[in-house]
């Protein structure tokens, strides 16, 4: 990893303050635009430009871990969330309607005051901070060699602090599940009727589909060699899940549907298997003799990479399915309460 | 240094957003510039490795943490959804205007 942070291009100091410089007032700029934009589209469109400079962000503080994953997630896959949102708002709620010159002066001064002081404080603290030499990192690198992978982000994830990544698992899990919980259902639903069908079915477009056949099977092959490469290099379980989610997104606006329908019984048991599977390897150390999820040296190579492959999948399987976004209620369906 | 200050700059537009924007939406944008801000500042903050790379604790805990922020984002957007079927509005005002 550290490698790959000193092979970066050999810069003149001044060269890469001001491209540091450059990248952050974009950022700073992009955001702005974006929080204080009053259209959705042109908001969510600012965003997903923020997202991908900010992945260059990361890569400038030598955490390409990171920006493979704000590039695939935080701009990609947030971005078509908040698009197929776009789709299920009536068409004069993705504008927020005007306000008085009062209104929009108390705003100002009411909100932006105090969030100027927070964001000050937040600065001063982090500044102020006294960086504790070696830290916690010494011990990861100290304890490395015992998880087998030599990617210590890798490491980090799936052996340290294995705890996180089980919850995290399980947080996505609960995110689909009560996303799916908040769809209105049957006759019991009355109000006004959203825009019907939210899947998006934009016109074939030959250029559009003839690329998008070619890349997908491509940006696949990305994402299990993310997988794959996990242990060594940047890369890992999520950014391979993220990517192959984002195929599959891609292919949906395209018009071409890809993935089988969210609530089929393989996909609800894809989604659950990656919970399940790192449940039961920690369970199974508790079997050995073992702290839950403490990974034996001499098989935690093998084990990484099998559940990382098991999570790859089974979080692309959640990406996908909150992509997708939720069946829509069925229309006049004969049901009786 | 840079990153810590761009950091604290966004976390505080990202509030801002969230804080005057009333289209649930726009909060959400909102909401994740202001987490992106968090997540720079925690990576920033940590002093470099020895040999001259990046502290991968910190590292995992923002990977971590954009995945949650896709959950969060996600189910949000749910209830953004419901809000609009429900009552036909997507802001969280008393009343709404006519539209």
């Amino acid at each position: 990893m550290s490698t790959l942070a000193m092979s970066t291009l050999a810069m003149s100091p001044l060269a890469t303050t001001a491209f540091d410089g450059m990248l952050a007032v974009l950022i700073a700029w992009t955001a702005w635009q974006s929080v204080t934009s009053r259209e959705v589209f042109r908001a969510v469109m600012l965003f997903v430009v923020f997202g991908l400079l900010l992945a260059l962000a990361w890569l400038r503080l030598g955490a390409p871990d990171v920006a493979l994953a704000e590039a695939a997630v935080g701009a990609g896959l947030t971005g078509v969330l908040f698009l197929e949102s776009l789709g299920h708002l009536r068409r004069n709620k993705t504008v927020e309607p005007p306000e008085t010159v009062a209104q929009s002066r108390l705003r100002r001064w009411a909100v932006g005051l105090p969030v100027v002081v927070a964001g000050g404080l937040l600065a001063m603290v982090a500044l102020r901070l006294e960086p504790r030499v070696p830290g916690i990192a010494g011990l990861v690198v100290r304890h490395q060699g015992e998880t087998g992978v030599s990617n210590p982000v890798t490491a980090v994830l799936l052996d340290f602090r294995s705890t996180d990544t089980l919850l995290e698992v399980v947080v996505l899990l609960l995110a689909v599940i009560a996303t799916y919980g908040l769809v209105p259902h049957g006759p019991a639903h009355h109000g006004p009727r959203v825009r019907p069908p939210a899947t998006p079915r934009p016109p074939r477009q030959p250029v559009l589909v003839w690329f998008v056949r070619r890349l997908a099977p491509l940006a696949l092959l990305v994402g299990v060699y993310l997988w794959w490469v996990g242990s060594s290099a940047p890369g890992g379980a999520f950014q391979a899940a993220a990517v192959v989610a984002a195929v599959f997104a891609l292919l949906r606006v395209s018009g071409m549907e890809a993935a089988p329908p969210p609530n089929a019984r393989p996909m609800r048991l894809l989604m659950v298997a990656g919970s399940v599977a790192f449940v039961s390897q920690g369970l199974a150390m508790l079997a050995a003799g073992r702290v839950f999820l403490d990974l034996p040296e001499t098989v935690a190579y093998g084990l990484i990479v099998s559940l990382e492959g098991v999570l790859a999948a089974s979080l692309a399987a959640c990406l996908i399915a909150l992509v997708a976004g939720a069946p829509r209620p069925p229309r006049q369906s004969g049901e009786r309460p | 240094m840079m990153f810590i200050l761009l950091g604290a700059v966004l976390f505080a537009l990202g509030l801002y957003g969230a804080f005057a924007r009333r289209n649930v939406v726009l909060k959400l944008v909102a909401v994740n510039i202001a987490s992106s801000g968090v997540f720079l500042v925690v990576v920033s903050v940590a002093p470099p490795l020895p040999d001259g790379g990046t502290d991968p604790l910190p590292q995992a805990l923002v990977l971590t943490g954009i995945v949650i922020s896709v959950a969060v984002t996600a189910f949000g957007l749910a209830l953004a959804r419901r809000l609009g079927a429900d009552e036909g509005r997507a802001t969280l005002d008393d009343e709404e205007e006519t539209s």
